[in-house]
């Protein structure tokens, strides 16, 4: 289902043959950083920075952007800046929500199968085979949508269908741990099994957790705007990137900023968690530590 | 033996496969429950009270007052054979909708995929066999904006520069006739094979650089066979089975930005009649459309494990699982 | 880069063997450059071979023996750069453009390498590389049919008479199969030089007696050049004619086999041959080198070796000391070679002096007893034409109180499994194990109590220390973690730390070390010192030493020794090598497919097999004589 975080490594920090970092990708990775930081910030204060985001303007109706409206309006004649700004709390709030509650849930079920193996992995791998054969995004459409539609209800679908992607990464991954020696070595002391995965697998399998974190983000904005996009998010008329962008569609003649913006800030957003994502990724990695 | 064990890999699949049919047709079915209401009021567009004739008609196609699973079995054996029963919406045949509508979903499937597949591969090797050129960084470049980029995003930057700004393709439609349909598709086609050509170039170039750093890549130079026999014979070969087990995951990729690709510019295909079907719940049309998909999974799936098969000798000697 | 080297003229011929040289590498340096900083790997290695020669490259992990050849061949990885000069022929190879070394590679100059595993395309049956090969030395030869009776008359050159192997593919074949179908695909346009990198590490030893006999006749039959890499000196002194020694990247020796193996004149070259432990009897005390192997581009400018070297002085230090020719066609980049020569072969004396005798031990009071243990690895379920592997087919073994055992076999014995089932991490299928009076055949089935002195009685060390340790943590967390599930309980544990990494040889500095910072051999010691934290009576060590270079496996061999005298702690060794076990252990069951096939004192059953297996396992033990591979296999 999570269709991006499963892509292979794209070597983007580190030189693979020397293993040195790249000349000007910091420069790169600092103004992503700063662009996650900036959403963030407007998601928790972007109501207070534009107040006018709702505030319909008849007469003027659609515009071009000028002085008082940076990016024109929309064809009720709002403000499409404050929209974008506004915006920016709908494309946090659920996919941060998603890749959390994704995480967990999957996560533990990862956990679970890698570590106990036996049964308890023959039902969860059957869980996510059957899951990854599934086209996971057209199965939120038809859900959410014959449901009723509503962003609460998106975010909970998406979770049940990103969890998968979760499940088969820290499955993987504690699989691999499970016979190396440290970890024999522990079972041979006689920890508890509880303490080797906490302390001894967990460790080991952190910097996949955070950098799928930022990756799951990415993957999970793209899904809810695209829910939205198709009405079945957020109601007609809220500010948020996937729904302006569908209202919007038909004023591309018009005013093409409108529909522009916010497919813009889907784009830069989601590009610079993945590449923080692909960054952490690789520092974090054992070949990056060396460094 | 190897062919006990060949015919037993098959059948494991196609096991599964069917059992996975089984298990969506079984969703799919459902959501005629799933849908709040009840089962007669999802079948009747529920604008004006139905007749009594009406509701009973409906009773008796989709056998209401039998059993859960008998519903379910005389639903699949009706789907079986592509009925799926009237639209609520417009009251014709699900399966002339789907008919109707398939052209010019297939139309754009079929040519994204063959942007994907001629641009994705290539890119990804050449990516690889250039490392650190800037062939490479674009092409990494790239990758990262097609997986940051939703099709709908890109549908609507390219509709802007080469509709609205260059205007050299039309902005809406399916156009009629071939050389009409290209024009008209060219757009939403490249769309499309942006999100796919992202994944399809990164599984390649990695697989590639993977490759080419193995013993068998040294001993074959090193046997002083030609560069074409190395990069194609030893390292493409290895290199296309990670993208090969890709395949089901591009599948998904297409189908998806399909959907968004349609409601983009306004093509009346699959993808936007399944849209207005869950809006306006029309469950037989949400059904059909669904089952049809399931269908294409499947078989892509099944497409997918042989080339696999084809490709990777250990596969077809039960040395590792698919 | 000058060349090192200050003979010239004719003395230079006679140095360099008879005749002029087919291959004549000089000054070859071998550099990094990562992130814009340059390291070097290999610094001034010189390198001549004559028709039909074979010369061994020695050396140790790190020193850049790989990589000299894969320079030869104009085969170095992306970031690695050669300078120097390698003439072939005429030409300088270093300095042809990558089209025409193509042209060269496979038709003069071959290579085959070292793991067997990796190196057939796994896509390719085995008949298509040799026939990819041929392809290429004659393209206007065509038609597949001939290729195809070539590649089979190839196969059976290198003792495959079997036809069908050209239609399977590598998985199908074993390593020692694979390695020959390599050798053959390696010399299908009959090289005249083939350079042959480890060939025989990743093989079971009865196999590298076979591969390397096969290497042999086939070199003489051809009369090639052959470039023998090995970390092997017994190996290289039988194998080749003459031996170069190599160590961080630069040249320490040369000579003609017989030679330096009668007396070694380099301190390194000493070490290396005292660190071996001889298979033949049992010394008291391995002379071990001390320190661990040096990164090349630290000791470029000096003498490599200085750092470990007991005969040090500070000209050693002052700058890279050249190779002097000495008398017979010797050379040593020993610049005290003169002073020390006597002390040197005093030394080699000494450690001839006779075997300690392996004490015969009163029967102990049996501290484990296996009996009659069957284990077998269950297919994968439900899975229709997968078996199970019966791993082992009714063992039985008896481990007295503070008696070292060994327990010997190839790949596939069933050593390992037996070793993990006495520590729980597997469960027998069936029969019994004891162990210091607790039934411990399931682990899961016992009580806290039990299981909880079981862990306190016995523990493993495995074999590879690079993933022995959490590479999360810091040594003393790793430490005090065991400790406190250990009898001592939880008082003062960095201090009870501190006193293990005493016991295994290491400053208690390192406790706030992260593994990364660590040595292989040092990893090691602290692996052993976690298991000490429990004060076992009992420790399983899975080929505790074969991941290790001699210089090293030497320490941690006296290590285990002091060990058992210092705390009567009790061994089950599992181990491949012969001439390790025999250091170490008092009786040894011999393991062949499952089953024990001999057993007894050690000094009985290796110096007078009676069964085949046990005595073919015996004569595969690398021995520094040319009848080795001449004898019977």
């Amino acid at each position: 289902m999570s269709s991006q975080a499963q892509a292979p490594p794209i070597d983007l920090v580190l030189d693979e043959y020397t293993g040195a970092p790249r000349r000007g990708f910091r420069l790169l990775i600092g103004l992503c950083w700063v662009f996650v930081a900036l959403v963030a910030f407007l998601a928790v204060f972007g109501e207070r920075v534009a107040a006018d985001a709702y505030g319909q303007d008849l007469a003027t109706g659609i515009s071009t952007p000028s002085v008082s409206h940076p990016l024109g309006t929309d064809d009720l004649g709002r403000d499409v800046l404050s929209r974008v700004i506004v915006g920016a709390r709908t494309a946090v709030v659920g996919p941060a929500v998603i890749t959390l509650g994704a995480g967990l849930l999957g996560g533990a079920l990862g956990l679970l199968a890698g570590y106990r193996g036996g049964w308890s992995d023959n039902v969860i791998l059957r869980w996510v085979d059957l899951m990854f054969a599934l086209p996971g995004h057209l199965v939120a459409i038809v859900v959410v949508g014959v449901l009723g539609g509503g962003y609460w209800l998106a975010v909970a679908v998406l979770i049940l269908l990103s969890s998968p992607s979760d499940t088969r990464l820290i499955r993987a991954a504690t699989l691999e741990q499970r016979p190396r020696p440290y970890i024999e070595a522990a079972r041979v002391l006689g920890l508890p099994g509880r303490r080797i995965a906490a302390q001894h697998v967990l460790p080991n399998l952190l910097p996949l957790i955070i950098a799928s974190v930022f990756l799951g983000f990415a993957y999970a904005l793209l899904a809810m705007t695209a829910l939205s996009f198709l009405g079945l998010g957020v109601g007609p008329g809220t500010a948020d990137w996937g729904r302006m962008l569908a209202e919007s569609r038909r004023l591309i003649f018009h005013n093409p900023a409108a529909a522009l913006a916010p497919g813009a800030m889907i784009v830069v957003t989601a590009a610079s968690m993945n590449l923080v994502g692909d960054w952490l990724a690789e520092r974090l990695s054992d070949r990056g530590r060396a460094q | 033996m190897q062919r006990s064990q060949l015919l037993a890999f098959v059948g494991r699949r196609l096991a599964g496969l069917a059992l996975l049919l089984c298990i969506i047709s079984f969703g799919v079915f459902s959501l005629v429950h799933l849908v709040p209401g009840s089962a007669e009021q999802v079948l009747i567009s529920g604008r004006r009270p139905p007749s009594p004739e009406r509701v009973e008609a409906i009773r008796e196609r989709y056998r209401l007052d039998e059993s859960f699973w008998s519903q379910y079995t005389h639903w699949v054996r009706r789907a079986a054979v592509g009925d799926f029963g009237l639209s609520i919406r417009t009251g014709e045949p699900v399966a002339r909708a789907l008919r109707e509508r398939a052209a010019p979903t297939l139309f754009l499937g079929v040519y994204a995929w063959i942007l994907v597949v001629s641009v994705g591969i290539p890119l990804g090797v050449l990516a690889a066999v250039k490392k650190r050129t800037a062939i490479d960084r674009a092409a990494v470049a790239m990758s990262v904006a097609g997986v940051s980029a939703p099709a709908f995003v890109t549908g609507i930057f390219l509709l802007y520069i080469f509709a609205v700004v260059l205007g050299w393709f039309p902005a809406f439609g399916q156009g009629s006739g071939f050389a009409g349909r290209l024009q008209h598709l060219t757009l939403p086609a490249l769309a499309l094979a942006l999100t796919g050509i992202a994944p399809v170039l990164r599984f390649t170039r990695t697989g590639m650089l993977e490759t080419l750093e193995q013993d068998y890549i040294v001993f074959a130079r090193a046997r002083g066979l030609s560069r074409a026999r190395v990069l194609f014979g030893y390292g493409l070969r290895n290199a296309l089975i990670p993208v090969i087990t890709a395949g089901g995951l591009l599948l998904g990729i297409l189908l998806t930005g399909a959907v968004l690709v349609e409601v983009t510019f306004s093509i009346p295909g699959l993808g936007n009649l399944l849209i207005e079907a869950v809006n306006f719940h029309d469950i037989p049309v949400v059904q059909g459309v669904a089952m049809m998909t399931a269908t294409l999974v499947i078989m892509v799936n099944l497409a997918t494990d042989v080339l696999y098969m084809f490709i990777d000798p250990r596969i077809r000697f039960g040395q590792v699982a698919a | 880069m000058t060349r090192t080297s200050k003979v010239g003229g004719r003395d230079e011929e006679v140095a360099r063997g008879a005749g002029p040289a087919l291959l004549d590498v000089r000054g070859l340096r071998i550099t990094s450059r990562i992130g814009g900083r340059r390291r070097v790997i290999v610094s001034g290695m010189d390198l001549a071979l004559s028709p039909g020669e074979t010369v061994g490259i020695v050396g140790e992990s790190g020193s850049g023996k790989s990589m000299t050849a894969r320079a030869i061949l104009g085969l170095l990885p992306p970031g690695l750069f050669a300078q120097g000069t390698v003439h072939y022929e005429g030409r300088n190879l270093l300095e042809l453009p990558e089209r025409a070394l193509a042209r060269m590679r496979g038709a003069d100059i071959g290579l085959i390498l070292q793991d067997p595993y990796t190196m057939l395309n796994p896509l390719l049956r085995c008949g298509r590389h040799i026939e990819d090969t041929l392809r290429q030395r004659d393209k206007s030869w065509r038609g597949r049919r001939a290729h195809r009776d070539e590649a089979l008359r190839r196969l059976e050159e290198v003792g495959i008479s079997d036809p069908s192997v050209a239609d399977r593919y590598p998985f199908q074949l074993s390593g020692g199969m694979r390695q020959r179908v390599g050798i053959a695909a390696a010399l299908a346009r009959d090289p005249k030089i083939l350079v042959a990198d480890e060939p025989t590490t990743a093989l079971d030893v009865t196999t590298q007696k076979e591969s390397l006999a096969l290497l042999k006749s086939l070199q003489s039959t051809r009369a090639m050049g052959l470039i023998l890499i090995t970390h092997d000196l017994r190996i290289a002194f039988s194998m080749c004619d003459r031996v170069y020694v190599l160590y961080a990247g630069s040249l320490l020796e040369v000579g003609t086999a017989e030679a330096v193996e009668a007396e070694p004149l380099h301190p390194y070259t000493l070490g290396l041959l005292l660190s071996e432990p001889p298979a033949t009897r049992r010394v008291s005390r391995l002379v071990a080198i001390d320190g661990t192997v040096s990164a090349a581009d630290d000791v470029a400018d000096r003498c490599a070796f200085a750092p470990r070297c007991k005969w040090k002085q500070e000209p050693c230090e002052r700058g890279k000391p050249p190779l002097a020719d000495l008398e017979g066609a010797r050379q040593s980049a020993c610049v005290r070679i003169d002073e020390i020569r006597g002390e040197i072969g005093e030394l080699r004396r000494a450690a001839e002096r006779p075997a300690e005798p392996v004490g015969v031990l009163a029967p102990a009071r049996p501290l484990a007893r296996v009996e009659n243990v069957r284990k077998v690895f269950e297919g994968r379920a439900g899975r229709a034409g997968i078996d199970g592997v019966q791993a082992l087919a009714g063992v039985s073994l008896e481990i007295g109180e503070g008696e070292s055992v060994a327990l010997v076999g190839e790949s596939g014995s069933g050593k390992t499994t037996l070793g993990r089932c006495l520590v729980g991490l597997e469960t027998p299928t069936s029969g019994g194990i004891t162990i210091d009076g607790v039934t411990a055949s399931d682990y899961g089935a016992l009580s806290v109590q039990e299981r909880r002195r079981l862990r306190r009685t016995v523990q493993m060390i495995f074999q590879d220390p690079y993933t022995s340790l959490n590479p999360a943590h810091s040594i003393g967390f790793t430490l005090r973690e065991a400790l406190r599930v250990g009898p001592e309980g939880t008082h003062d544990l960095d201090g009870s730390a501190s006193e293990l990494l005493e016991r295994v040889g290491l400053p208690a500095a390192y406790l706030a070390r992260k593994p990364v910072a660590l040595s292989g051999g040092e990893r090691q010691r602290v692996a052993i010192a976690r298991a000490l934290a429990v004060r076992p009576q009992l420790m399983v060590c899975d080929e505790p030493v074969s991941a290790l270079d001699v210089s090293v496996q030497a320490q941690i061999l006296n290590l285990f020794k002091r060990l058992r005298g210092e705390l009567g702690v009790a061994y089950l060794f599992i181990s491949h090598d012969l001439a390790v076990v025999r250091q170490v252990v008092d009786r040894v069951y011999v393991l062949h497919r499952g089953e024990v096939v001999e057993s007894g004192p050690v000094d009985e059953i290796l110096d007078d097999p009676h069964h085949p297996y046990t005595a073919r396992l015996v004569a595969s033990v690398p021995r520094s004589d040319r009848d080795w591979l001449s004898g019977q296999p």
